[in-house]
């Protein structure tokens, strides 16, 4: 290449490469310079300068354009709602932008606790799409309006409510007296209204109808006379419960009160206590991407899922056991409302109002520990609301009526505890403390709960003021005492004599209603309530004079059953409903060695001659198949350590 | 310019003998010292103190959990069996590269999300690139309940705990 | 305008850190180049030919432009993050919604550092292809292998430091790679991350690794490599052709020895580099008129001043990509996924871009071998190519016998390919297909050719081209199928039908 051709060459190669350069500097210029120019006209500034504009025409002062930034108790630590959400942010509120208008009247400052504790959404953005929860690395969106309360139960995850029926009364008693004309429990606060809509967070005397009562005598107001009171102890109760229940978030409150009447801590475990079910614990921290949408109806969020979960569980997943609750949308939503607040983040503990340290520090119980309630929340969706047992179609399990006579009457108060303690096999939990997490004083008030749904027995002096009519007795003494006593009482294989003439329970009238009021400790001898008064006379009189000359009741013993004969009845006549296989969904499978753990001698002998209809002669059976079959089924395994007590 | 030092070598054999020596001893030390360095450099980087957490839990009484269950502590990577044999804990981490395997519910097999190796309830491998079991971890019984270490390997043949 | 300048350029301020005046003359040109701490690895001559576009691409500018974008984006980050366990993440948040021009910093960052990562690999193939590697520039080449395992340890080290899910499980999958090497490597990992699980220890090593041992490191090799171009003859080019034969395989070095001397006489080859690099010009033409300012080398060899000639090339350069990147960087975010939770493994997990390939690798083989083995074989075969001579000495592959060495080859596909279906299926559709689709364009150079480009340029190229290829083909075809073809539980999915994770 000549040296001039390349020379020329390069030159205009010079040429263009100076105009390139000229260009693209201003192009990198112009470029770079975007960054700051999109940092600084953001969404907030706007938001920000309306203010101003409008802040000035209202006359009020200015404000310095910034981020706003105020802690929050989660893990996140920062909200900045108050960039655009001014009124939130404690700056003076104006009018024409609802972004500028004031909080609405609640119990904590914004300044000083953020917004997304309460609200959800993403604390650190700065831009509505992401704040709100809009974007994909940040699962939490606000919570949807008609739950909005869920937020409140994120701290307040410990706020003890009181027995749900109560509560139900209790507000059914102060609609009905009028106690609303004075008294706003909706948090309007209204000026000619006394508030009560937050007085169980708060607190309130328990002798509110005594300053009630003070009040109106020393008034001239005519409000005063129209006071509902006064009311008796009972319904005090109640209203007070109602009361206690008032704590700002009715939404909330409705959910847990309806979690704990329908009682779905029977298969779900919330923080520790509950069943062997799904843990619910953490439920509203599920995140909507790991959730299987394809068979939800309705929007495809959490609260979406969980509609359609309370809906019809079986839609979601076939194989699930659990029964659809049968609730009304509304009500619906107060339980999404309350499984929302579920979640197990962490919150700096300088924020924990004094219900969670109650319930997380010091171990108190967020849910009513008297028998009843206990009940209802723990054992009622499997047992029924009193009891009364369930054998819903489908996959779920059989569940025994047990708050009726027929099994209270042979379960020892001691049986009852250690079944609820240890649970039953396949179907049932344990509930003791490290599995079910319920206290040794809780299941006792669980046990005497039971023990009240049974029949009041008829006084004694009611009894002996009865007339006597020894025919019925005798008809009453042949149909109950003689399968375990014998024809004429002469004893069996189960059951001691009645007639000898050592007995000594059957010497005195006094005596002998005793053993039928309470049943005998450690046999199979169970209580008899369900007599009238005239029937338990006339079977004492029965008893009393029959014929004294069968063998010594000290020598008797029950004798021991052949398990191979008892192999073969259980075979022939118990298996089809008792039998492991599905035919065990009718009743309990007991022949199960950890179901003949759970219950002693005296129970299984008591069941099968008093709990079955006694009208299918085929379940009859004579003591001494009672006793084989009882022996077939100890041989599956050892009776447990303590018989337990009535 | 004129160069003012002498640098040839000496005559006289010893002193070459000399240099040559302190050389040689300067230079091992500087050697040593580097080597020295290297080893002490990489103490320095061993950490002497782990801020870790205690690797043993409870997990619960062993009367409450039924055969066949599968219990899953996902904050803990570690998966409880009550078997046919007794209990056993297996590492929910996969053995192929450190990934939280998953266990489908209601089956008997336990899935990795990154390259998806499977195993089935004894850890073994069933499918998939990983090439090892899932590893057995330490399971005791003490005060009547069960305690995992999840820091403390056991052997995968042995014995699953007989309650 | 020039006037007040050049009064300014014969100040005492100036005179006392500049050591030449206004730049209009060659004089001038040559001190603003030689004297100029930054400028002064230039040669201050150029020749034509190697400033090219189309010579180097200028790939090797660019991947240090991006260095350097990196360093100083780099700089700007590390004012705001803080590298601690719930701070990372948070600080990652304010970076995208408060802090100034942040989401556009760390965006940068982000794609200056994918950028780096595809220039080099791009400069590294671009470089052998050419056949830069020969010798003298062989240690050059071990340089600049040694400069692409930093930069990929660099992009390593720095993708845990959002910590976020990406990151973590990333970086979980990595050292437990590292770990699975025989003997040191379970120490490897405990030095990592100092300790045995992934928290904030680890990432302080790891930030301190990215942000201050791996740049030094970098920023020492770049130094060196560079300096080795200039010692080495500056840019490699292929030999002007003098009579019939066109020999592009020989380096410029030899082209200026008289026949006879063997082609590997090393001291020769050095002796000739140190004479290139010593005078560089015959001729100077003294003229003030830039278009005449070309000279001719030793070699007959057009050249033109590096002020303004390349340096103005480099500029326009490192413009337009900076342009590029900042472009990018305003419309594209970076990722940025849930915070890290180490009990929950997303599905799937995938490792960064680059080492997709060896992941989808990961999936036949035991860690050790695709992790670690094939790895370090792979960088080592990389680092001592310039050592085989093979394509010195001998002819083109397709010389005489072509029949024969067709055979030969099509032998070792197949037993290649043998071995490869023995082991795992998969690795049928990314080692075996590219070895059969390689070979077949490599039996496309045994044929014939007369005329044309193609032709001829396919009969000559050596083995290790076709070696490198198939190489690279595999990697490619690697990281394709496991960026999109690959799904939850690593399952294959049809990313027009079930969209690309």
């Amino acid at each position: 290449m000549m040296a001039k051709d390349a020379g020329r060459a390069t030159s205009r190669a010079l040429g263009r490469l100076r105009v390139a350069f000229a260009l693209l500097s201003i192009t990198l210029l112009g470029v770079l310079a975007i960054a700051p120019a999109t940092s600084h006209f953001s969404e907030w500034r706007a938001a920000q300068q309306r203010y101003v504009n409008l802040a000035q025409r209202a006359k009020l002062e200015p404000i310095g354009v910034r981020v706003r930034q105020a802690p929050s108790p989660t893990p996140d630590n920062v909200d900045r709602c108050g960039s655009c959400h001014l009124g939130a942010a404690g700056v003076a509120p104006v009018d024409g932008d609802p972004l500028f208008a004031a909080h609405p009247s609640i119990p904590h400052d914004p300044a000083r606790f953020g917004c997304t504790i309460c609200h959800g959404g993403q604390g650190r953005a700065v831009t509505g799409r992401a704040a709100h929860g809009g974007e994909a690395n940040w699962e939490e969106p606000l919570f949807p309006r008609p739950y909005r309360e869920a937020g409140c139960g994120v701290c307040h995850s410990r706020v003890r409510l009181p027995d749900p029926e109560l509560v139900a009364s209790g507000r059914a008693l102060f609609a009905a007296r009028g106690c609303g004309g004075c008294h706003d429990v909706d948090g309007h606060d209204l000026p000619t209204k006394r508030d009560l809509s937050k007085v169980g967070l708060r607190g309130f005397s328990r002798q509110w109808q005594d300053h009630h009562v003070r009040a109106a005598g020393e008034s001239t107001d005519d409000r005063w006379a129209a006071s509902p009171l006064p009311l008796g102890d009972e319904e005090h109760a109640a209203v007070d419960a109602y009361l206690q229940s008032l704590v700002g978030a009715p939404q909330l409150v409705a959910g847990k009160l309806l979690v704990a009447r329908l009682g779905c801590r029977g298969c779900h475990r919330i923080d520790g206590v509950g069943g062997d079910g799904p843990d619910l614990s953490d439920i509203g921290g599920r995140r909507a991407s790991e959730l299987d949408f394809s068979r939800v109806r309705g929007e495809h969020s959490l609260a979406g899922w969980l509609r359609e979960l309370l809906t019809d569980p079986s839609r979601l997943d076939p194989r699930s056991r659990m029964p659809a609750p049968g609730l009304a949308p509304a009500e619906i939503d107060q339980v999404i409302t309350y499984l929302l607040s579920l979640r197990t983040d962490p919150i700096s503990s300088a924020f924990w109002p004094p219900d969670r340290v109650r319930g997380m520090v010091l171990g108190e119980r967020d849910f009513p520990t008297e028998g009843r309630p206990l009940f209802q929340a723990f054992c009622s969706a499997c047992h029924g609301a009193r009891g009364e047992g369930r054998a819903p179609a489908g996959a779920v399990a059989f569940a025994p009526a047990i708050g009726g006579d027929a099994f209270l009457a042979i379960a020892s108060d001691g049986f009852l505890r250690e079944t609820v303690r240890r649970g039953r096999p396949e179907h049932m939990p344990a509930w003791g403390a490290s599995n079910g997490g319920l206290h040794p004083e809780e299941i006792d008030a669980i046990a005497a709960y039971l023990r009240t749904l049974q029949h009041a027995l008829p006084s004694f002096a009611e009894v002996s003021a009865s007339a006597l009519d020894l025919a019925r007795g005798r008809e009453v003494f042949q149909q109950t005492c003689t399968p375990c006593h014998g024809e004429r009482g002469e004893g069996t294989a189960i059951g001691p004599p009645l007639a000898a003439a050592d007995n000594p329970v059957t010497a005195r009238d006094d005596a002998i209603y005793g053993t039928l009021a309470r049943g005998v400790d450690d046999t199979a001898m169970g209580s008899f309530r369900t007599f009238d008064a005239p029937t338990l006379r006339a079977l004492i009189g029965a008893v009393t004079t029959l014929d004294r000359n069968h063998g010594p009741r000290k020598d008797w013993r029950p004798r021991a059953g052949d398990p191979g004969r008892g192999r073969e009845l259980f075979g022939r006549h118990c298996v089809t409903c008792h039998g492991a296989r599905p035919e065990g969904r009718k009743a309990p499978a007991i022949e199960d060695p950890r179901f003949v753990a759970t219950a002693p001698d005296s129970f299984l002998t008591a069941s099968i001659v008093r709990r079955h209809d006694r009208s299918r002669e085929e379940l009859r059976r004579s003591p001494d198949e009672v006793a084989d079959v009882v022996a077939y089924l100890r041989s599956l395994g050892p009776a447990p350590a303590s018989a337990g007590d009535r | 310019m004129p160069l003012v030092d002498d640098l040839r070598m000496p005559s006289d054999e010893a002193d070459v003998e000399r240099r040559r020596f302190l050389a040689l001893l300067g230079s091992s030390a500087l050697g040593l010292a580097g080597l020295g360095t290297v080893i002490a450099g990489i103490r320095y980087l061993e950490p002497d103190v782990l801020y870790e957490e205690d690797t043993r839990f409870e997990v619960g009484r062993p009367e409450t959990i039924s055969l066949g269950t599968v219990l899953v502590s996902r904050a803990r990577k570690v998966y409880v069996v009550h078997g046919e044999r007794g209990f056993y804990a297996l590492s929910a981490v996969c053995t192929h590269l450190g990934c939280v395997t998953r266990h489908e519910p209601g089956t008997d097999r336990i899935v990795c999300p990154c390259h998806g190796s499977t195993f089935d309830l004894g850890g073994r491998v069933t499918s998939g690139p990983a090439r090892t079991r899932l590893r057995r971890l330490e399971l005791e019984l003490r005060r009547g309940v069960l305690v995992v270490d999840a820091g403390r390997l056991v052997d995968d043949d042995a014995r699953p705990l007989e309650v | 305008m020039r006037e007040p300048v050049k009064i300014l350029l014969r100040s005492r301020v100036w005179r006392s850190f500049a050591r030449h005046g206004f730049p209009d003359s060659n004089r001038n040109r040559s001190l603003a180049v030689f004297s100029n701490f930054f400028l002064h690895f230039h040669p201050v001559k150029v020749r034509v030919r190697a400033i090219r576009f189309t010579r180097t691409f200028y790939l090797g500018g660019l991947t240090a432009a991006c260095f350097f974008i990196l360093t100083m984006t780099g700089f700007f980050l590390m004012f705001y993050y803080r590298p601690a366990v719930p701070h990372a993440y948070s600080d990652m948040k304010d970076f995208v919604y408060v802090v100034s021009s942040g989401k556009f910093l760390r965006n940068l960052h982000r794609w200056a550092a994918h950028a780096m990562v595809a220039l080099v690999f791009a400069h590294m193939s671009w470089t052998f292809l050419r056949g830069a590697y020969r010798p003298p520039r062989e240690f050059n080449w071990v340089v600049g292998v040694s400069l692409l395992v930093a930069t990929l340890l660099l992009s390593y080290t720095g993708y845990l430091l959002p910590w976020d899910q990406l990151a973590y499980w990333a970086v979980t999958v990595g050292t437990n790679m590292v770990a699975s090497v025989p003997m040191v490597g379970q120490k490897i990992k405990l030095l990592l991350l100092g300790g045995h699980v992934i928290n904030d220890s680890a990432l302080l090593r790891f930030y301190v690794l990215h942000c201050v041992v791996l740049p030094m490191a970098l920023a020492l090799g770049v130094g060196l490599h560079v300096w080795r171009i200039r010692k080495d003859g500056g840019i490699h080019l292929p030999a002007l052709p003098k009579g019939d034969a066109p020999d592009e395989s020989l380096p410029p070095v030899l082209a200026g020895l008289e026949a006879g001397h063997p082609a590997d006489d090393s001291q020769g080859a050095e002796a000739a580099g140190a004479r290139l690099g010593a005078t560089e010009s015959v001729r100077l033409v003294l003229d003030e008129d830039e278009a005449a300012d070309v000279t001719v080398d030793l070699n007959d060899e057009p050249m033109v001043m590096t002020f303004p000639h390349l340096l103005l090339r480099e500029v326009v350069a490192f413009l337009a990509l900076a342009i590029v990147l900042a472009v990018v960087s305003l419309i594209f975010d970076a990722p940025l996924e849930a915070i890290a939770d180490p009990s929950r493994t997303p599905n799937p997990a995938k490792a960064p871009w680059y080492f997709l390939g060896l992941q989808e690798l990961l999936r036949y083989y035991p860690p050790v071998v695709a992790g670690v083995l094939l790895p370090a074989l792979s960088i080592t075969a990389l680092a001592v190519i310039p050592y085989f001579r093979v394509n010195v000495e001998r002819p083109p592959l397709w010389g005489a016998a072509p029949l024969r060495r067709l055979a030969l080859l099509w032998l070792a596909i197949a037993a290649i390919s043998a071995l490869f279906r023995l082991g795992a299926s998969g690795m049928v559709w990314s080692i075996v297909i590219p070895l059969w689709l390689v070979g077949a364009t490599m039996s496309a150079g045994a044929l014939p050719w007369r005329e044309g480009k193609v032709g001829p340029w396919l009969r000559t190229r050596s083995l290790p081209f076709w070696i490198f290829t198939w190489f690279l083909a595999s990697a490619i075809t690697l990281t394709v199928i496991g960026a999109l073809f690959r799904g939850p539980s690593w399952h294959l999915t049809v990313p027009w039908h079930d969209g690309i994770y």
